[in-house]
């Protein structure tokens, strides 16, 4: 989207490094990584169904079997007694805040709008997923730890300032710190 | 903002509502239940099967909507105008996406298609604050 300042690896006033990337490539490819990411949450977002989330009177698909499996095949102990005794018992209200946030994490991600923010929360849901189906049977443990590191590096290269909306948001003075941290 | 992202934000918008016509083409114009008959993505495979069906599920009216949004952003991007037509966006996904059900909503839109409208919206909004920036 917008596009950013760009410096050749020159001095600061303050004697630092710029290191805002100086080609094209440079540029792209973080917007590429925060955009695979963005569809990564986009692709996944919709079978988590309203209002069973797959708790039904036949039994226990999509969300819910995936909870299921979490307290069966559990990754670490707390964590399944979490899932078990918190999460499968208020299933709805658990179903509804993970397709706020997910949808949340697509928007963003996808508009590059508070970017750093954004992959600091989906590096916790990935580490959240992980925890709960790593375990499960046919499942790749390393997919969930892939998840986590491509929101490190989306944080890392705050990729939202490269063809994203967060260009657009630094342009303003006096820019709150924590907005300019989350960007 | 120049012409040039704005143009690019435009042709990928409309590029990808296109691709939401074509693939809910069998749907008829203003469903409110989700497809079965899918003219793209319609195999059983994860990719591109279920992906497809996940980042393009909508309708032919949804479509037209990003057709819409498309030619908005190539005309408003960057002006005062844009800050309550992207809002008006974002609100209209909040309240497809209160609407969402296995069966279908208002649309048809899942979850998929209603956050790249989001995303849009968002677009048009930041851009509004931006030429505020820039003009004071």
């Amino acid at each position: 989207m917008g596009a950013s300042g760009c410096f050749d690896g020159d001095m600061a006033p303050d004697g630092q490094l710029k290191t805002e990337p100086a080609t094209r490539t440079d540029r792209l490819l973080p917007a590429a990584l925060r955009i695979t990411a963005g569809l990564l949450w986009l692709s996944n977002v919709g079978w988590k169904t309203p209002p069973g989330f797959g708790r039904s009177d036949d039994g226990c698909s999509g969300l819910c079997s995936f909870v299921e499996v979490g307290i069966d095949d559990a990754v670490i102990p707390p964590w399944s007694w979490v899932l078990e005794n918190l999460v499968s018992p208020n299933l709805t209200a658990f179903g509804y805040l993970t397709l706020a946030m997910e949808f949340l994490l697509a928007v963003l991600l996808l508009s590059g709008t508070f970017t750093r923010a954004a992959a600091v929360v989906g590096f916790a849901q990935s580490i959240a997923i992980g925890l709960t189906v790593a375990n499960a049977e046919g499942e790749w443990y390393w997919s969930y730890l892939l998840m986590a590191a491509l929101h490190v590096a989306v944080f890392a290269t705050a990729a939202g300032r490269y063809y994203g909306v967060d260009a657009l948001l630094r342009q303003q003075r006096g820019l709150p710190r924590w907005l300019e941290a989350a960007t | 903002m120049n012409s040039r992202t704005r143009l690019a934000v435009s042709a990928i918008v409309a590029a990808y509502g296109v691709l939401v016509i074509v693939v809910n083409a069998r749907n008829g114009f203003l469903p409110t239940t989700f497809t079965t008959d899918w003219v793209l993505f319609g195999g059983s495979t994860d990719f591109p099967g279920d992906f497809g069906r996940n980042v393009f599920g909508g309708s032919i009216a949804f479509g037209v909507l990003l057709l819409v949004m498309a030619v908005v952003v190539w005309l408003v991007a960057g002006r005062r105008v844009a800050l309550p037509i992207g809002l008006a966006a974002i609100a209209f996904s909040v309240l497809l996406l209160a609407l969402y059900r296995s069966s279908g909503n208002l649309l048809a839109a899942r979850p998929g298609v209603t956050a790249v409208l989001a995303a849009v919206g968002v677009f048009l909004a930041a851009s509004a604050l931006a030429h505020r920036a820039e003009s004071t």
